[in-house]
Protein backbone atom coordinates (compact mmCIF):
# COMPACT_ATOMS: atom_id res chain seq x y z
CA UNK A 1 0.00 0.00 0.00
CA UNK A 2 2.80 2.41 0.87
CA UNK A 3 4.75 2.14 -2.34
CA UNK A 4 6.98 5.17 -2.66
CA UNK A 5 6.18 7.63 -5.42
CA UNK A 6 9.37 6.57 -7.21
CA UNK A 7 7.74 3.26 -8.00
CA UNK A 8 4.53 4.85 -9.13
CA UNK A 9 3.66 6.50 -12.41
CA UNK A 10 0.82 7.23 -14.80
CA UNK A 11 -0.81 4.46 -16.80
CA UNK A 12 1.61 3.22 -19.49
CA UNK A 13 -1.16 2.97 -22.09
CA UNK A 14 -4.55 4.49 -22.89
CA UNK A 15 -6.89 2.11 -21.08
CA UNK A 16 -9.99 3.86 -22.42
CA UNK A 17 -9.34 2.36 -25.87
CA UNK A 18 -9.18 -1.12 -24.37
CA UNK A 19 -12.43 -0.55 -22.52
CA UNK A 20 -14.15 0.59 -25.72
CA UNK A 21 -12.89 -2.53 -27.49
CA UNK A 22 -14.04 -4.81 -24.67
CA UNK A 23 -17.55 -3.39 -24.96
CA UNK A 24 -17.60 -3.58 -28.74
CA UNK A 25 -16.16 -7.09 -28.90
CA UNK A 26 -18.48 -8.59 -26.28
CA UNK A 27 -20.83 -11.33 -27.54
CA UNK A 28 -23.99 -9.98 -29.20
CA UNK A 29 -26.30 -11.25 -26.45
CA UNK A 30 -24.29 -9.30 -23.84
CA UNK A 31 -24.34 -6.15 -25.96
CA UNK A 32 -28.10 -6.43 -26.42
CA UNK A 33 -28.58 -7.08 -22.69
CA UNK A 34 -26.55 -3.98 -21.78
CA UNK A 35 -28.63 -1.95 -24.20
CA UNK A 36 -31.85 -3.52 -22.88
CA UNK A 37 -31.07 -2.24 -19.39
CA UNK A 38 -31.38 1.28 -20.77
CA UNK A 39 -34.69 0.87 -22.65
CA UNK A 40 -36.65 3.33 -20.52
CA UNK A 41 -39.20 3.95 -23.29
CA UNK A 42 -40.60 1.64 -26.02
CA UNK A 43 -37.77 1.21 -28.51
CA UNK A 44 -37.72 -0.35 -31.97
CA UNK A 45 -35.54 -3.31 -32.86
CA UNK A 46 -33.62 -1.31 -35.45
CA UNK A 47 -32.54 1.19 -32.83
CA UNK A 48 -31.42 -1.51 -30.41
CA UNK A 49 -29.47 -3.13 -33.27
CA UNK A 50 -27.75 0.17 -33.91
CA UNK A 51 -26.94 0.84 -30.26
CA UNK A 52 -25.75 -2.73 -29.66
CA UNK A 53 -23.92 -2.76 -33.01
CA UNK A 54 -25.42 -6.04 -34.23
CA UNK A 55 -27.76 -7.19 -36.99
CA UNK A 56 -31.47 -6.55 -36.72
CA UNK A 57 -32.18 -10.28 -36.68
CA UNK A 58 -29.76 -10.86 -33.88
CA UNK A 59 -31.15 -7.94 -31.87
CA UNK A 60 -34.71 -9.20 -32.37
CA UNK A 61 -33.82 -12.73 -31.27
CA UNK A 62 -32.12 -11.54 -28.06
CA UNK A 63 -34.83 -8.98 -27.31
CA UNK A 64 -37.55 -11.61 -27.62
CA UNK A 65 -35.67 -13.90 -25.30
CA UNK A 66 -35.29 -11.10 -22.73
CA UNK A 67 -39.04 -10.50 -23.05
CA UNK A 68 -39.69 -14.24 -22.53
CA UNK A 69 -37.81 -14.25 -19.23
CA UNK A 70 -39.46 -11.03 -18.06
CA UNK A 71 -36.58 -8.53 -18.26
CA UNK A 72 -38.34 -6.63 -21.04
CA UNK A 73 -41.93 -6.07 -22.08
CA UNK A 74 -42.91 -6.24 -25.73
CA UNK A 75 -44.98 -3.07 -25.99
CA UNK A 76 -46.17 -3.17 -29.61
CA UNK A 77 -46.02 -5.94 -32.20
CA UNK A 78 -45.92 -4.03 -35.45
CA UNK A 79 -43.44 -2.47 -35.49
CA UNK A 80 -42.02 -4.50 -32.62
CA UNK A 81 -40.97 -2.33 -29.66
CA UNK A 82 -39.54 -3.26 -26.26
CA UNK A 83 -39.02 -1.54 -22.94
CA UNK A 84 -37.79 -2.47 -19.46
CA UNK A 85 -40.22 -4.41 -17.31
CA UNK A 86 -39.86 -2.40 -14.11
CA UNK A 87 -41.83 -4.89 -12.03
CA UNK A 88 -39.24 -7.55 -12.89
CA UNK A 89 -36.41 -5.32 -11.57
CA UNK A 90 -38.43 -4.45 -8.47
CA UNK A 91 -39.00 -8.15 -7.81
CA UNK A 92 -35.32 -8.86 -8.33
CA UNK A 93 -34.39 -6.18 -5.80
CA UNK A 94 -36.77 -7.36 -3.09
CA UNK A 95 -35.69 -10.92 -3.73
CA UNK A 96 -32.05 -9.96 -3.26
CA UNK A 97 -32.81 -8.09 -0.04
CA UNK A 98 -34.82 -11.01 1.32
CA UNK A 99 -31.82 -13.28 0.79
CA UNK A 100 -29.68 -11.38 3.33
CA UNK A 101 -29.10 -13.49 6.42
CA UNK A 102 -30.20 -12.14 9.81
CA UNK A 103 -26.80 -10.65 10.69
CA UNK A 104 -26.35 -8.94 7.33
CA UNK A 105 -29.88 -7.61 7.56
CA UNK A 106 -29.43 -6.23 11.09
CA UNK A 107 -26.02 -4.71 10.32
CA UNK A 108 -27.17 -2.98 7.17
CA UNK A 109 -30.39 -1.72 8.73
CA UNK A 110 -28.49 -0.43 11.78
CA UNK A 111 -25.97 1.44 9.66
CA UNK A 112 -28.71 2.89 7.47
CA UNK A 113 -30.62 4.10 10.52
CA UNK A 114 -27.51 5.91 11.79
CA UNK A 115 -27.03 7.49 8.35
CA UNK A 116 -30.64 8.67 8.49
CA UNK A 117 -30.10 10.03 12.00
CA UNK A 118 -26.97 11.93 10.92
CA UNK A 119 -28.88 13.56 8.05
CA UNK A 120 -31.70 14.59 10.39
CA UNK A 121 -29.13 16.29 12.62
CA UNK A 122 -27.33 17.96 9.73
CA UNK A 123 -30.46 19.43 8.18
CA UNK A 124 -32.56 19.68 11.33
CA UNK A 125 -35.68 18.26 9.64
CA UNK A 126 -37.24 14.78 9.66
CA UNK A 127 -37.27 14.07 5.90
CA UNK A 128 -35.47 15.47 2.84
CA UNK A 129 -38.77 16.60 1.32
CA UNK A 130 -39.21 19.12 4.12
CA UNK A 131 -36.51 21.32 2.66
CA UNK A 132 -37.74 23.70 -0.01
CA UNK A 133 -35.50 23.71 -3.11
CA UNK A 134 -35.41 27.51 -2.83
CA UNK A 135 -33.61 27.05 0.50
CA UNK A 136 -30.88 24.73 -0.78
CA UNK A 137 -28.52 27.67 -1.12
CA UNK A 138 -28.62 28.22 2.63
CA UNK A 139 -26.80 24.92 3.13
CA UNK A 140 -24.10 25.33 0.47
CA UNK A 141 -23.85 24.85 -3.28
CA UNK A 142 -27.43 24.24 -4.49
CA UNK A 143 -26.65 21.23 -6.63
CA UNK A 144 -24.39 19.60 -4.05
CA UNK A 145 -27.15 20.02 -1.47
CA UNK A 146 -29.70 18.53 -3.89
CA UNK A 147 -27.46 15.50 -4.46
CA UNK A 148 -26.88 15.14 -0.74
CA UNK A 149 -30.64 15.18 -0.10
CA UNK A 150 -31.01 12.63 -2.91
CA UNK A 151 -28.63 10.39 -1.05
CA UNK A 152 -30.58 10.88 2.15
CA UNK A 153 -33.77 9.89 0.29
CA UNK A 154 -31.92 6.82 -1.02
CA UNK A 155 -30.97 5.85 2.53
CA UNK A 156 -34.62 6.10 3.59
CA UNK A 157 -35.81 4.13 0.56
CA UNK A 158 -33.33 1.39 1.38
CA UNK A 159 -34.57 1.25 4.99
CA UNK A 160 -38.15 0.97 3.77
CA UNK A 161 -37.33 -1.72 1.18
CA UNK A 162 -35.24 -3.72 3.64
CA UNK A 163 -38.10 -3.77 6.12
CA UNK A 164 -40.55 -4.61 3.38
CA UNK A 165 -38.39 -7.57 2.43
CA UNK A 166 -38.90 -8.97 5.96
CA UNK A 167 -42.43 -7.72 6.50
CA UNK A 168 -40.81 -6.11 9.52
CA UNK A 169 -42.44 -2.73 9.73
CA UNK A 170 -42.76 -1.60 13.32
CA UNK A 171 -44.88 1.47 13.90
CA UNK A 172 -43.21 4.65 15.07
CA UNK A 173 -39.68 4.06 13.90
CA UNK A 174 -39.63 7.12 11.76
CA UNK A 175 -39.34 5.72 8.28
CA UNK A 176 -42.59 4.43 6.82
CA UNK B 1 -33.26 19.62 -10.13
CA UNK B 2 -36.74 20.28 -8.82
CA UNK B 3 -36.64 19.09 -5.22
CA UNK B 4 -37.92 15.63 -6.12
CA UNK B 5 -36.00 12.70 -4.71
CA UNK B 6 -38.14 9.85 -6.00
CA UNK B 7 -35.99 8.60 -8.86
CA UNK B 8 -35.52 4.82 -9.08
CA UNK B 9 -31.91 3.70 -9.42
CA UNK B 10 -31.08 1.46 -12.37
CA UNK B 11 -29.48 -1.12 -10.10
CA UNK B 12 -29.18 -3.85 -12.72
CA UNK B 13 -27.19 -1.52 -14.97
CA UNK B 14 -25.00 -0.33 -12.10
CA UNK B 15 -24.18 -3.91 -11.04
CA UNK B 16 -23.35 -4.84 -14.61
CA UNK B 17 -21.16 -1.76 -14.99
CA UNK B 18 -19.33 -2.46 -11.73
CA UNK B 19 -18.60 -6.01 -12.77
CA UNK B 20 -17.31 -4.84 -16.16
CA UNK B 21 -15.01 -2.23 -14.62
CA UNK B 22 -13.76 -4.49 -11.80
CA UNK B 23 -11.37 -6.24 -14.19
CA UNK B 24 -9.95 -3.04 -15.75
CA UNK B 25 -6.23 -2.36 -15.21
CA UNK B 26 -6.88 1.19 -13.97
CA UNK B 27 -9.46 0.07 -11.39
CA UNK B 28 -8.38 -1.04 -7.93
CA UNK B 29 -11.77 -2.26 -6.69
CA UNK B 30 -15.49 -1.61 -7.01
CA UNK B 31 -18.16 -1.29 -4.33
CA UNK B 32 -21.81 -1.81 -5.18
CA UNK B 33 -24.39 0.18 -3.19
CA UNK B 34 -22.32 0.98 -0.08
CA UNK B 35 -24.46 1.66 2.96
CA UNK B 36 -23.69 5.41 2.98
CA UNK B 37 -24.36 5.68 -0.81
CA UNK B 38 -27.19 3.19 -1.44
CA UNK B 39 -27.89 4.38 -5.03
CA UNK B 40 -24.26 4.35 -6.18
CA UNK B 41 -21.42 2.20 -7.32
CA UNK B 42 -17.97 3.41 -6.32
CA UNK B 43 -15.00 2.60 -8.54
CA UNK B 44 -11.69 3.05 -6.69
CA UNK B 45 -8.90 3.84 -9.11
CA UNK B 46 -5.48 2.20 -9.19
CA UNK B 47 -3.28 3.91 -6.57
CA UNK B 48 -0.09 3.15 -8.50
CA UNK B 49 -1.17 5.64 -11.15
CA UNK B 50 -1.20 8.59 -8.71
CA UNK B 51 1.61 10.25 -6.74
CA UNK B 52 0.69 9.39 -3.17
CA UNK B 53 2.15 12.58 -1.73
CA UNK B 54 -0.35 14.54 -3.83
CA UNK B 55 -3.40 12.26 -4.19
CA UNK B 56 -4.22 9.87 -1.36
CA UNK B 57 -7.05 8.21 -3.30
CA UNK B 58 -9.20 8.69 -6.37
CA UNK B 59 -12.56 7.20 -7.29
CA UNK B 60 -15.50 7.44 -9.65
CA UNK B 61 -19.04 7.33 -8.31
CA UNK B 62 -21.85 6.41 -10.71
CA UNK B 63 -25.57 6.93 -10.20
CA UNK B 64 -28.03 5.95 -12.92
CA UNK B 65 -31.82 6.19 -12.80
CA UNK B 66 -34.71 4.70 -14.72
CA UNK B 67 -35.81 8.12 -15.98
CA UNK B 68 -32.51 8.28 -17.88
CA UNK B 69 -30.77 10.64 -15.42
CA UNK B 70 -27.21 9.96 -14.38
CA UNK B 71 -24.46 11.52 -12.27
CA UNK B 72 -20.88 10.38 -12.76
CA UNK B 73 -18.46 12.00 -10.32
CA UNK B 74 -14.70 11.85 -10.44
CA UNK B 75 -13.11 12.60 -7.06
CA UNK B 76 -9.49 12.95 -5.97
CA UNK B 77 -8.68 13.17 -2.30
CA UNK B 78 -5.70 15.50 -1.86
CA UNK B 79 -5.08 14.35 1.71
CA UNK B 80 -8.28 15.84 3.02
CA UNK B 81 -9.13 18.32 0.30
CA UNK B 82 -11.43 17.08 -2.45
CA UNK B 83 -10.81 17.84 -6.14
CA UNK B 84 -13.81 16.82 -8.20
CA UNK B 85 -15.88 17.14 -11.34
CA UNK B 86 -19.14 15.58 -12.56
CA UNK B 87 -20.80 14.47 -15.78
CA UNK B 88 -24.57 14.89 -15.43
CA UNK B 89 -27.74 14.07 -17.31
CA UNK B 90 -30.78 15.62 -15.63
CA UNK B 91 -33.18 18.51 -16.20
CA UNK B 92 -31.71 21.80 -15.12
CA UNK B 93 -32.94 25.37 -15.19
CA UNK B 94 -29.54 26.72 -16.14
CA UNK B 95 -28.00 24.05 -18.39
CA UNK B 96 -28.92 21.57 -21.09
CA UNK B 97 -29.97 18.14 -19.85
CA UNK B 98 -26.45 16.84 -20.59
CA UNK B 99 -23.83 18.97 -18.84
CA UNK B 100 -20.54 18.88 -17.02
CA UNK B 101 -19.55 20.47 -13.72
CA UNK B 102 -15.93 21.47 -14.01
CA UNK B 103 -13.22 20.84 -11.41
CA UNK B 104 -11.94 21.59 -8.86
CA UNK B 105 -15.26 21.96 -7.02
CA UNK B 106 -17.98 20.94 -9.50
CA UNK B 107 -20.33 23.57 -8.12
CA UNK B 108 -23.63 24.33 -9.81
CA UNK B 109 -22.16 27.48 -11.32
CA UNK B 110 -19.26 25.50 -12.78
CA UNK B 111 -21.64 23.85 -15.26
CA UNK B 112 -20.94 23.63 -19.00
CA UNK B 113 -23.46 22.40 -21.58
CA UNK B 114 -22.53 19.11 -23.22
CA UNK B 115 -24.01 16.43 -25.42
CA UNK B 116 -23.22 12.84 -24.48
CA UNK B 117 -23.83 9.54 -26.27
CA UNK B 118 -27.30 8.09 -25.46
CA UNK B 119 -25.92 5.03 -23.70
CA UNK B 120 -24.24 5.22 -20.29
CA UNK B 121 -21.86 2.48 -21.49
CA UNK B 122 -20.58 4.82 -24.17
CA UNK B 123 -20.48 7.79 -21.82
CA UNK B 124 -18.16 5.75 -19.61
CA UNK B 125 -15.97 4.35 -22.39
CA UNK B 126 -15.88 7.38 -24.71
CA UNK B 127 -16.16 10.35 -22.36
CA UNK B 128 -15.21 9.45 -18.80
CA UNK B 129 -12.44 6.87 -19.27
CA UNK B 130 -10.47 8.98 -21.82
CA UNK B 131 -10.83 11.98 -19.51
CA UNK B 132 -9.54 9.97 -16.53
CA UNK B 133 -6.57 8.74 -18.57
CA UNK B 134 -5.70 12.35 -19.47
CA UNK B 135 -6.17 13.45 -15.89
CA UNK B 136 -3.85 10.76 -14.53
CA UNK B 137 -1.09 12.20 -16.72
CA UNK B 138 -1.90 15.80 -15.75
CA UNK B 139 -1.76 14.93 -12.05
CA UNK B 140 1.92 13.95 -12.44
CA UNK B 141 2.64 17.27 -14.17
CA UNK B 142 0.94 19.20 -11.37
CA UNK B 143 2.79 17.17 -8.77
CA UNK B 144 6.19 17.66 -10.40
CA UNK B 145 5.77 21.39 -10.93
Amino acid sequence: MNTSDDERGPSPSDFSEDLGERLENAPADERVYRTALELYTPTRVVEVAERADCSKNSARRHLRRLADIGVLTRVTENPETFERNESYFEWRRLNRLSELDDDEYRDRLGELLSEDEAYRETYDVETPDEIDPLEYGEYGDVETVWLDLNNWAAVRREIRDLRRSRQDNPVGEGVA
Amino acid sequence: MNGQHDRTPNRALLRELASLLASESWVDNTTVFPVNRPDSIVISLERQYYPHKYVSEAYIEVQSYTNGDFHISYVEDHHGERWLCRWDRHDSEDYTRDHFHAPPEARHEDGENREYPTSVWRVISRVVAPWVYERMGAVWDEFDS
